[in-house]
């Protein structure tokens, strides 16, 4: 375990272990609860306004066009300077600032769940080894956060060695792989479908990377009417699969 | 500041014996303020007037509206705001500073945002209030206008709302949207409607089961329109409404307030005698 955080171990072979260490969370089978949570595609599944593919497709892009960017994605990069800047206490106001731009109470709470999953997670698999996970965890406990898994990432990712774009690429591949689940399993959608759209969605995290670089803390939480209407929707929605 | 704007209004209220009177009102350049309309009992209601009918490109304009200790007023914008004239690129800008002390009531009925073809619009809204202060406060962009009558032919928009109770961040409410970029009839965005209301209250009676009464008001409306009301992380409540005009949306906007108003805070209706629908649909 001590030599998972040896900074010394930048060789060829350690810096493709330290990757894998992001990557096994980047599984969508990582055990966190994201399989519980469709924000606000279910709604959609409800009217038929998603039947297949083609449908899901046009809506994860514009998630990731929009909340994602704007949210979870921008949040990785916030966090990520914020510790390279010496300034850790950063992440909790911008955890506050997202927390209280996310309108539609479910996706509120199922994204302080997830956050809290991936903290016990992480930690227990790394032995508490990771000190600003701690403050972040503390700042929780204390009512100061209320708990991202996009900070929760950003604290990990930086810790591993990772670089502010490899941190946002790689969480931004990690939620959109577990949406393709939970879109396969809900829609129903084809695991090959699946796949193509998850493949274009790694394409557009490139450009969306770009944009978000140039972004402060005063876009943080921007949203678009339909997804966050359809999130405050889910929550009266009776026959349902997903918590949010 | 004063000089650099193209409009300004500042409006302050305090009490007075049972009643709330205004203690200061300000204007300058092209913004109007209309005299006290009589709509409620014992509550001032002003009407918020843009002389030229809505901002041109690139102009600025700024609102201060005070509340003082257990006042009550309400305002409202005299029509949609249309953001026209849009030939250069330049951004056109509001900003509204609206502070309510501790146990007043501030209902401000903002009309939708209309941008014209190629409008690039900022507005920010940035609201403090005080102990136990209430607020209604509304909000909305429609689809905009356009000489070929294409919907969203309008660039960059940014409506963003920032409300502080005693300092600390209650609600940060950022609406922002760029249609050269994004196709705004797709699903996520207006979804082949055409205009979007959002309603904020703020309360800190509000709580699940109010909302879930709020929701039951609202079942027996028939409409077009797609709304939906979720709580605050706390002390309030927010109604998405999107809708095919402003009609359908303004029917459920004023279904939800009036609930709120006269069911919950017990207060007189109010009917603020808009024309019918503004011109840009």
């Amino acid at each position: 375990m001590a030599e998972k955080q040896n900074p010394e171990m930048n060789g060829r072979g350690g810096s493709l272990l330290r990757r894998m260490e992001v990557f096994q969370i980047c599984d969508s089978t990582f055990p966190i609860g994201t399989f519980n949570h469709s924000f606000g595609m279910e709604n959609y599944l409800r009217d038929n306004r998603i039947r297949k593919a083609p449908q899901f497709r046009v809506w994860i892009t514009n998630y990731y066009r929009s909340q994602f960017q704007y949210g979870e994605g921008l949040l990785t990069i916030l966090c990520f300077r914020a510790i390279e800047a010496g300034e850790p206490e950063k992440i909790a106001a911008y955890d506050d600032l997202l927390t209280r731009s996310t309108l539609a109470l479910e996706t509120r709470n199922g994204t302080k769940l997830i956050a809290k999953q991936m903290l016990t997670l992480v930690k227990k698999i790394h032995e508490g080894s990771i000190p600003h996970l701690c403050s972040y965890e503390e700042a929780i406990k204390t009512g100061r956060a209320f708990g991202n898994p996009a900070a929760v990432f950003a604290i990990f990712a930086h810790a591993s060695g990772m670089t502010e774009e490899e941190t946002f690429l790689m969480y931004g591949y990690s939620v959109a792989s577990t949406l393709v689940q939970n879109a396969v399993r809900s829609i129903p959608l084809g695991q090959k479908e699946g796949q193509l759209i998850l493949r274009e969605i790694i394409d557009l995290l490139g450009d969306l990377y770009e944009k978000a670089t140039v972004l402060d803390e005063s876009m943080l939480g921007a949203s678009s009417p339909g997804l966050e209407l359809a999130q405050i929707c889910h929550e009266t929605q009776e026959a349902r699969l997903f918590m949010s | 500041m004063k000089n650099m704007c193209s409009g300004m209004i500042e409006l302050s209220f305090k009490k007075q014996g049972d009643r709330t009177i205004s203690d200061r009102t300000f204007r300058h350049g092209n913004s109007r303020i209309s005299a006290n309309i009589p709509i409620a009992k014992d509550v001032p209601c002003y009407f918020l007037i843009s002389t030229g009918g809505g901002f041109i490109e690139g102009e600025h304009y700024l609102q201060k509206i005070h509340l003082g200790p257990e006042s009550h007023a309400i305002l409202t914008t005299q029509t949609p705001n249309y953001i026209y004239k849009c030939e250069h690129g330049l951004t056109t800008r509001q900003d509204m500073i609206l502070s309510a002390e501790d146990n007043s009531v501030l209902e401000f009925f903002i009309d939708e945002t209309i941008p014209y073809k190629d409008a690039i619009y900022r507005q920010e809204t940035d609201i403090e209030l005080g102990e136990g202060a209430r607020l209604i406060l509304t909000d909305g962009l429609s689809s905009g206008w356009s000489p070929d009558g294409k919907p969203f032919a309008y660039g960059r928009i940014g409506q963003h709302i920032r409300i502080r109770h005693e300092g600390k961040l209650l609600c940060n409410d950022l609406l922002y949207l760029d249609p050269r970029l994004e196709n705004m009839e797709e699903l996520g965005y207006f979804e082949g409607m055409n205009c979007f209301h959002s309603v904020i209250l703020i309360d800190d009676a509000i709580d699940k089961k109010m909302v879930q009464a709020m929701r039951e008001c609202l079942s027996g409306l028939r409409t077009t329109a797609r709304y939906g009301i979720s709580l605050l992380e706390e002390g309030g409540c927010t109604l998405r409404i999107l809708g095919p005009d402003p009609d359908e949306n303004h029917k459920v906007m004023w279904s939800f307030i009036n609930y709120y108003r006269e069911q919950i805070l017990g207060f007189s209706h109010i009917n603020l005698r808009k024309s019918g629908r503004p011109v840009g649909y």
